[in-house]
């Protein structure tokens, strides 16, 4: 199986749920740990992570500050902000209603109840 | 509202100059370096590590932009590039941009100035409600349109008001001089005698105090009055304890309750009286008044005066003796009566702007078209790299709005500076005194719509045009295209228009400045400077017979003639150059004039000397007919012209009748002839010298006469010893506020021509300066356009001499053209000057000559700066360029 780039409109809540998950973290913890948990299916492309924080930070989703890395080196790291967790939560949900409405499509064995 | 959060964010972000690319830079770094160590962690070699790295991140530039796109708003960040490249391209080439916007800011502020004044003066001069429907009525002499009479007495003003239904308020003024004494001393006062409706008439309220009402107007209330602010401020010093004051006008108590706004100028009064108009003819003088009154919406003035008419006939019927078989009644409006012959100078400074305003855009539209043809390749390159067009488009516009906005400014600060000037040099006379100027803004924003309008539309469109043509074209043809023909002549049509325009705008100039000189030249036959003149009031009922006026007069020589700085000083009823009584003259043979014709005055001794007249023939008056009342006179030579011929005036007698209804203002008419004096300017200066006479000042009954003293240094300077001395003599005496002769002499006769020759002067000025300008240009381009076959002529052995004829016969036939055009027009504009000449043809041939000369010289200098550079191309180097 390929490797498959992350489609717009998802990263947004992918990064979102890493940071919630992660608290603090930089733009390469969260393109690895996105990259981990898809189980290395998904690439994450710089031209479009670092676009797509920008996109959260000027929304008011996260906020940023400079910090140390693990290794020792210069970082900006993301956190969530109160705005941010609320998004979170929205979005989950409506991923999750998404999802199962289209899992019945998807799933004809299972009668229709 | 976290979308807008983040389009504002974006909006602003090229503005935040904040170090972001740094941080972008810093934050890109620090990913590659923990993406290569985590690379060697896996055991990867440190070269492996970063190339997997590089890779993975795959294009740092790419991703980059990307997120710039994302910080910024594209739309935006380009905008800024596009001006940031218009700045470059307006600096890269500084002279054309100065030359741009001066000249649009010449335009731009020089045509609000004038609107502005012309709407100042005629269109909206007073501070008064409803002025375009308040109209005068008076009653004219059809065969010499002389008014007959303004003011109309109490019965015939209410048969007027009564009958009349034209109107919708009638207004009844009077005005004359009244002597007021407060505590602070006696002063000479201009009252305004008005019907009490006159707040409501005018719309105006006082700005401190109260107005007066219907009841302070009734015959038995106490007398009232307002203060002008003018008055208010100036010579009562600003006292604000002044209302409630009692003090007596004529000796009779008046209480002043109120002081009317700064441009509340109403007859020009120090103070309006309220006194109602009655039938009784038994009233006085007040009771004559004008009738002032304001039009019903929708009543025509002719209806107005339609209506008048019928009424003025029936009372004409009953008394044959007020209306005189030539006289008309005549309805004027308000403005009409006070701007008069102003009126037509304003319209013609008002073409005159507009001329320049249009010189001004042909001048920019031409520069632009010129700027575009030579820009036509770079363009055309852009469009062939792949430019969008809309880009190109907006970078033209954008380059060009500079421009524009950069004259607009320079041309608000002209406007404004312009304004403050002409605030200074504004004449009082033929204009409102109520008259303050301000910038008109709507004009100003008009003005600055046409130059930005002009600009853009000159600036882009034939690029644009260049642009729109196939771009394997280009290759191809490369210069004198059709296109380039057809602006060529765009151009060409331009200049001539440009040139015609101020062959018009010179000429009215050139005509105005020879006017002024004639006036300047009149021979005044006095001397008008180091002299002082002040009007000296007596309180009524002081003086009132011949032995105490005459001491109190030598009295007041004596002690201003000893005031140091004083050289001479002299008493009279009136000032050269500025009339005297009229009166009718009769010698012995000859019957007396059929209208008054001649001036008197009635001097002391040293008025000759004084003033500086020369005595040509006998002797001048002395100390001792004064104080015996001798009856002689000085006559100048007009007078003995015209009385005597060429008979020897001296010792003949002569009978003066002057006008008065019992009691004339001289006390004898029989004079006998001792001196004749070299003629002077007695009236106007546009007017031939009339007859005077002027006898002892003995002879004169009113209790009124002017002070004129010719000092050693500054005239005004013996102003405040003048007024110590003749309260010392008697605190009752009041004095006018003192003027400097020439001051007043230029005030009343040069002041206006003066003011429009400024005014137009500085248009043809400046016209001329575009004119050159823009000749200098379309040549120099032209010559720049044609360098390559210049140089083939070169090359092939042409000479210079005829690369010099071919370029300046290229320029001089189009200001050839255009110098023809503006003769021809300007035979009709220059009729638009006539009513402001004396003695001078609107065809001025000495004017015309000059304006030929100068504008032949101008064409000739700005064609001969390209011809010679078209004439040192060298042919090879021009050759290698191409």
């Amino acid at each position: 199986m390929g490797k498959v780039d992350v489609w717009q409109g998802t990263l947004a809540l992918m990064i979102l749920k890493t940071v919630e998950a992660l608290g603090p973290l930089h733009g390469y913890g969260i393109a690895r740990r996105i990259e981990q948990t898809s189980g290395k299916k998904l690439v994450v492309n710089y031209g479009t992570l670092y676009p797509a924080l920008l996109k959260l930070e000027q929304e008011g989703y996260l906020s940023t500050e400079w910090g140390t890395s693990e290794n020792g080196r210069r970082a900006r790291f993301y956190s969530l902000t109160r705005a941010g967790r609320r998004q979170v939560a929205r979005e989950t949900q409506q991923w999750e209603e998404a999802t199962s409405i289209l899992a019945r499509f998807l799933s004809p064995e299972e009668p229709a109840s | 509202m976290r979308r807008l959060r983040a389009f504002l964010l974006r909006l602003v972000d090229p503005f935040r100059g904040s170090p972001r690319e740094r941080v972008l830079d810093e934050e890109l770094d620090a990913h590659l370096l923990l993406h290569i160590e985590e690379n060697r962690r896996r055991g990867m070699s440190d070269d492996e590590a970063r190339r997997a790295a590089l890779m993975k991140l795959g294009g740092l530039d790419q991703a980059k932009e990307r997120y710039r796109d994302r910080r910024g708003l594209p739309g935006v960040d380009a905008l800024r590039q596009d001006v940031t490249q218009a700045f470059r391209v307006a600096r890269g080439n500084p002279g054309f941009t100065l030359l741009a916007i001066a000249t649009l800011a010449l335009g731009i502020g020089s045509t609000a100035i004038i609107y502005s004044v012309v709407r100042d003066i005629l269109l909206d001069p007073f501070p008064y409600v409803h002025q375009d429907r308040m109209v005068d009525v008076v009653l004219r002499d059809v065969s010499t349109t002389r008014v007959l009479r303004g003011a109309f007495s109490g019965p015939e003003f209410l048969d007027f008001q009564e009958q009349a239904k034209s109107f919708e308020a009638v207004l009844g003024t009077e005005s004359g001089s009244v002597h007021y004494v407060s505590d602070e001393g006696a002063e000479r006062m201009r009252a305004v005698w008005v019907t009490p409706n006159m707040f409501s008439f005018l719309g105006v309220a006082p700005l401190y105090g109260r107005a007066f009402t219907e009841e302070d107007g009734k015959p038995s209330s106490p007398c009232v009055a307002e203060l002008s602010h003018r008055t208010w401020t100036g010579r009562l010093g600003e006292d604000p304890g002044i209302i409630g004051k009692t003090v007596r006008l004529d000796g009779k108590p008046c209480t002043i309750i109120g002081i009317m706004p700064p441009r509340f100028e109403w007859h020009v009064g120090d103070l309006w009286i309220p006194v109602p108009i009655v039938r009784s003819t038994s009233a006085g003088a007040i009771n004559s008044r004008w009738f002032q009154a304001r039009l019903r919406p929708g009543v025509s003035v002719e209806a107005a005066e339609a209506e008048l008419s019928a009424i003025a006939r029936r009372r004409a019927e009953l008394f044959p003796a007020e209306y005189p078989k030539q006289a008309r009644i005549d309805v004027i409006t308000v403005i009409d009566w006070v701007v008069g012959r102003f009126r037509s100078v304003l319209y013609t400074l008002f073409a005159a702007v507009g001329l320049l305003l249009f010189i001004a855009c042909a001048n920019v539209a031409n520069m632009l078209l010129a700027r575009g043809s030579a820009r036509e390749r770079e363009l055309l390159v852009r469009v062939a790299l792949g430019a969008g067009r809309a880009r190109i488009v907006r970078q033209l516009v954008i380059e060009n709005l500079l421009l524009a906005v950069g004259g607009g400014i320079a041309g608000c600060f002209l406007a404004y500076a312009g304004i403050r000037a002409l605030t200074v040099w504004m004449p009082r006379q033929n204009v409102p005194w109520e008259t303050t100027l301000r910038l008109d803004t709507p004009v100003l924003a008009f003005a600055s719509a046409t130059a930005i309008l002009s600009t853009l539309i000159f600036g882009v469109y034939p690029a644009l045009l260049s642009t729109r043509r196939d771009v394997a074209e280009m290759g191809v043809q490369s210069r004198g295209g059709s296109a380039t023909r057809r602006q060529a002549r765009i151009r060409g049509g331009l200049v001539v228009a440009e040139v015609a325009v101020s062959v018009i705008l010179l000429l009215g100039t050139g005509v105005l400045v020879r006017n002024f000189v004639s006036l300047l030249n009149v021979d005044l036959g006095f001397d008008t400077s180091h002299t002082m003149l002040v009007r000296v009031n007596f309180a009524p009922g002081s003086y009132e017979t011949v032995e105490s006026r005459l001491r109190v007069y030598r009295e007041v020589l004596d002690r201003v003639g000893r005031l140091p700085g004083v050289a001479s000083v002299t008493l009279s009823n009136g000032m050269s150059a500025f009339g005297g009584l009229e009166a009718a003259i009769a010698t012995t043979g000859r019957p007396a004039d059929e209208r008054p014709g001649a001036f008197v005055k009635a001097v002391s001794e040293s008025y000759r000397a004084t003033i500086g007249l020369r005595l040509l023939a006998g002797r001048d008056l002395t100390l001792a007919d004064l104080e015996s009342s001798a009856p002689v006179a000085l006559v100048n030579q007009t007078f003995a012209r015209r009385y005597f011929g060429r008979d020897n005036p001296l010792g003949r007698a002569i009978t003066i009748t002057t006008p008065g209804d019992d009691e004339p203002a001289l006390s004898a008419s029989q004079f006998i002839v001792v001196g004749v004096l070299r003629d002077a300017i007695n009236d106007n200066i546009r007017e031939p010298v009339a007859p005077e006479a002027d006898v002892p000042l003995s002879f004169y009954r009113p209790a009124r006469v002017g002070l004129t003293a010719r000092t050693t240094g500054d005239p005004l300077s013996i102003a405040g010893a003048v007024r110590r001395e003749a309260r010392a003599i008697d605190e009752n005496i009041a004095l006018t506020p003192p003027v400097a002769l020439d001051t007043a002499v230029y005030e009343e006769f040069y002041s206006q021509p003066g003011f429009v020759l400024i005014v137009l002067g500085m248009f043809g000025v400046t016209g001329l300066l575009l004119v050159a300008v823009g000749i200098y240009g379309v040549l120099a381009y032209t010559v720049s356009q044609q360098t390559r076959d210049i140089a083939i002529r070169l090359a092939i052995g042409g000479e210079q001499r005829d690369i010099l004829r071919m370029v300046l016969t290229g320029g001089l036939r189009l200001i050839g053209l255009g110098v023809a055009i503006g003769l021809v027009a300007s035979f009709g504009t220059n009729r638009l000057l006539e009513s402001q000449l004396w003695r001078t043809s609107p065809h001025d041939p000495a004017a015309l000559t000059a304006v030929l000369a100068v504008i032949g010289g101008v064409g000739v200098v700005s064609c001969l700066l390209p011809a010679l550079r078209a004439m040192r191309i060298e042919p090879m180097a021009a050759l290698r360029q191409e």
